[in-house]
């Protein structure tokens, strides 16, 4: 009877080995091997495609790569964070059209990352934006989105607009979780606004593991991102590898899909494990909330 | 005081509000718009024929939609993924609903690292999925099928099924199950009769955000299907003719029609489950 419990978990760790452990067991074989068009058959060589990435000749791409990626996931996250809980805080109490405006501020939620590829394109919302800012001001000033200062920024806020919803919910879940007492207590105490802020409000969300775990899944998922970066590879015709908006995750779309290597597979498993590798140290520090979130 | 406050509430609601809607407005806008650039070169107003133009004007057509629907074979897409994410959540609800009971229910040892190493599969990156699956789909003849997209999209509906499940199972009172234990109940029949009628609305949000999460993935769609499986968030992009790799001009009309009808069923869900919404984006994390 007592066995039921490990019984009932059988058909969901079978299914999380097929499609986790085993794909990281074959790209870790594949990363040791030798494996492409000209080689087809799986030969494992030894460490030789790490030495390639890490120091070799993909070195630059992987660097260059490694360091969009830590950009895109910095700057999103930190905007998603602050945007976030201003929202939070915004929807947090009882006023006229509350249920109006967090439906359309939830909005975001539903919306694939790739459609935000194409919204957020020189060709959708920029020329709209450039052609008020040049003509309909009469300044004749535009943004020019081909310097990296204006794309980056361009992706940055693309993700935010697409995940500050998310830390939103999340303030405002904290924020309907805090005791009525506390606020009536610093009611009571003559505290203003700013001070039941600080004193009662503040400390809930920052403190909150629920938010630290969200903030790391979206850490994880930032540092995975695709769609957008890969959109504005073709906006900005940045077809060769190392260029601007590549991170990993576009790096090794390229690598799979340029005609210009002979399909390097073991190659881009390496980098897909180094990768996997970085954010794994990362959620290490991350463990601890997570027990926190689904303990008892 | 109080009256001030409202007001900069107001202030931050409504330009946030702006900000997630003219994105959206511009795509359903240009969706229904044609592409005269070619016709007129100046700026400021002209004539088309004997028609006035202002550049860049709305010109309203639904010739964008009609070419989905009867060219490009939107409906076909919208089959596609349709297949794909129910299949999809149907394994992921048949496998992980014990587990998310066994997780909600039981403390035992090994608990903690089972979870963890559910979260962990959310940091593998995708190609180190990808490369091995492309592989063995190319030997096993899965590659661009349905079961095949079905089974690689476990990956991101496992978790979310576990996770979120193991939510509203905790969500019964636990009178509930010491009542039914009491009167002689066993534990299946617990599980059977008593704790799945109760997250039945529980599942029914689960399913539609699980469904949206693979409606909406792109990667694996990318690298994984072709003719015969190519889903909505694929169709989006290759603005229906492959233009990209084809030698069709990109045209940004087609490509916001084509986001335009694959956001709706996807805002249409979220709006609809917006209650459980901080629970599914949060892993049952939140309430």
């Amino acid at each position: 009877m007592n066995r039921l419990q490990y019984l009932l978990l059988i058909p969901a760790v079978t299914v999380a080995l097929v499609v986790g452990a085993y794909p990281i067991l074959f790209s870790i074989i594949l990363s040791l091997s030798e494996f492409s068009i000209t080689t087809p058959e799986i030969q494992v060589v030894g460490v030789q495609n790490y030495i390639s990435v890490l120091f070799g000749e993909l070195a630059p791409v992987f660097w260059n790569s490694a360091g969009v990626t830590l950009l895109i996931v910095v700057g999103a996250v930190a905007v998603e964070l602050v945007v976030g809980i201003i929202l939070g805080l915004a929807l947090f109490g009882n006023f006229r059209a509350r249920s109006l405006f967090y439906s359309i501020l939830v909005v975001p939620l539903a919306v694939a990352p790739i459609v935000l590829g194409i919204l957020s394109s020189p060709n959708v919302i920029w020329d709209d934006i450039n052609t008020l800012l040049f003509y309909g001001t009469g300044l004749g000033i535009s943004i020019d989105l081909f310097q990296p200062a204006a794309f980056y920024s361009v992706i940055i806020l693309a993700d935010a607009w697409l995940w500050a919803p998310l830390i939103m919910l999340v303030t405002l879940a904290i924020l309907q979780g805090i005791p009525k007492e506390h606020f009536e207590a610093a009611e009571i105490h003559g505290a203003s606004s700013w001070m039941t802020f600080r004193s009662v409000i503040f400390p809930s969300i920052i403190k909150s593991p629920v938010l630290g775990f969200v903030l790391t899944l979206r850490v994880i998922d930032a540092f995975k991102s695709f769609e957008i970066p890969f959109a504005w590879t073709f906006w900005l015709g940045q077809n060769d590898l190392g260029s601007p908006v590549d991170t990993f995750s576009v790096l090794m779309w390229k690598l799979l899909t340029s005609s210009v290597y002979d399909f390097p597979l073991a190659a881009i498993a390496t980098i897909a494990l180094i990768s996997t590798a970085i954010i794994l140290v990362f959620a290490v520090f991350a463990l601890r909330y997570t027990a926190r979130v689904y303990s008892d | 005081m109080a009256k001030r406050k409202n007001r900069l509430r107001y202030l931050v609601l409504i330009f946030a509000s702006w900000w997630v809607i003219y994105p959206i407005a511009t795509s359903v806008q240009e969706s229904f718009e044609i592409d005269l650039g070619p016709l007129y070169s100046g700026r400021g107003v002209s004539f088309v024929g004997q028609f006035f133009q202002g550049t860049g004007g709305l010109m309203p057509t639904a010739i964008n939609y009609l070419q989905a629907f009867r060219i490009e074979a939107w409906p076909r897409l919208v089959f596609n993924s349709s297949i794909i994410a129910l299949s999809s959540v149907s394994i992921a609800l048949i496998v992980g609903i014990p587990a998310a009971y066994s997780f909600a229910m039981y403390k035992y040892r090994g608990k903690t690292i089972l979870t963890i190493g559910l979260l962990a599969l959310r940091t593998i990156s995708p190609f180190a999925v990808l490369v091995p699956f492309f592989i063995v789909y190319g030997q096993l003849g899965l590659f661009d099928t349905f079961q095949g997209m079905a089974i690689i999209y476990l990956v991101l509906n496992l978790p979310i099924v576990i996770l979120m499940m193991r939510g509203f199972f905790k969500d019964i009172p636990k009178e509930i199950y010491e009542a039914a234990f009491l009167s002689g109940a066993s534990d299946m029949t617990i599980m059977r009769r008593i704790a799945l009628p109760l997250v039945i609305p529980g599942m029914v949000a689960v399913v539609l955000f699980a469904f949206v999460a693979t409606w909406n993935e792109y990667l694996y769609a990318l690298i994984l299907t072709g003719a015969r499986s190519k889903t909505v968030s694929r169709g989006v992009w290759s603005g229906f003719g492959e233009s990209i790799q084809g030698f069709k001009i990109l045209d940004f009309d087609e490509l916001n029609t084509a986001g335009t009808l694959a956001l709706i069923p996807a805002i249409v869900i979220v709006l609809l489950v917006r209650k459980y919404l901080v629970r599914g984006v949060t892993l049952g994390a939140a309430k």
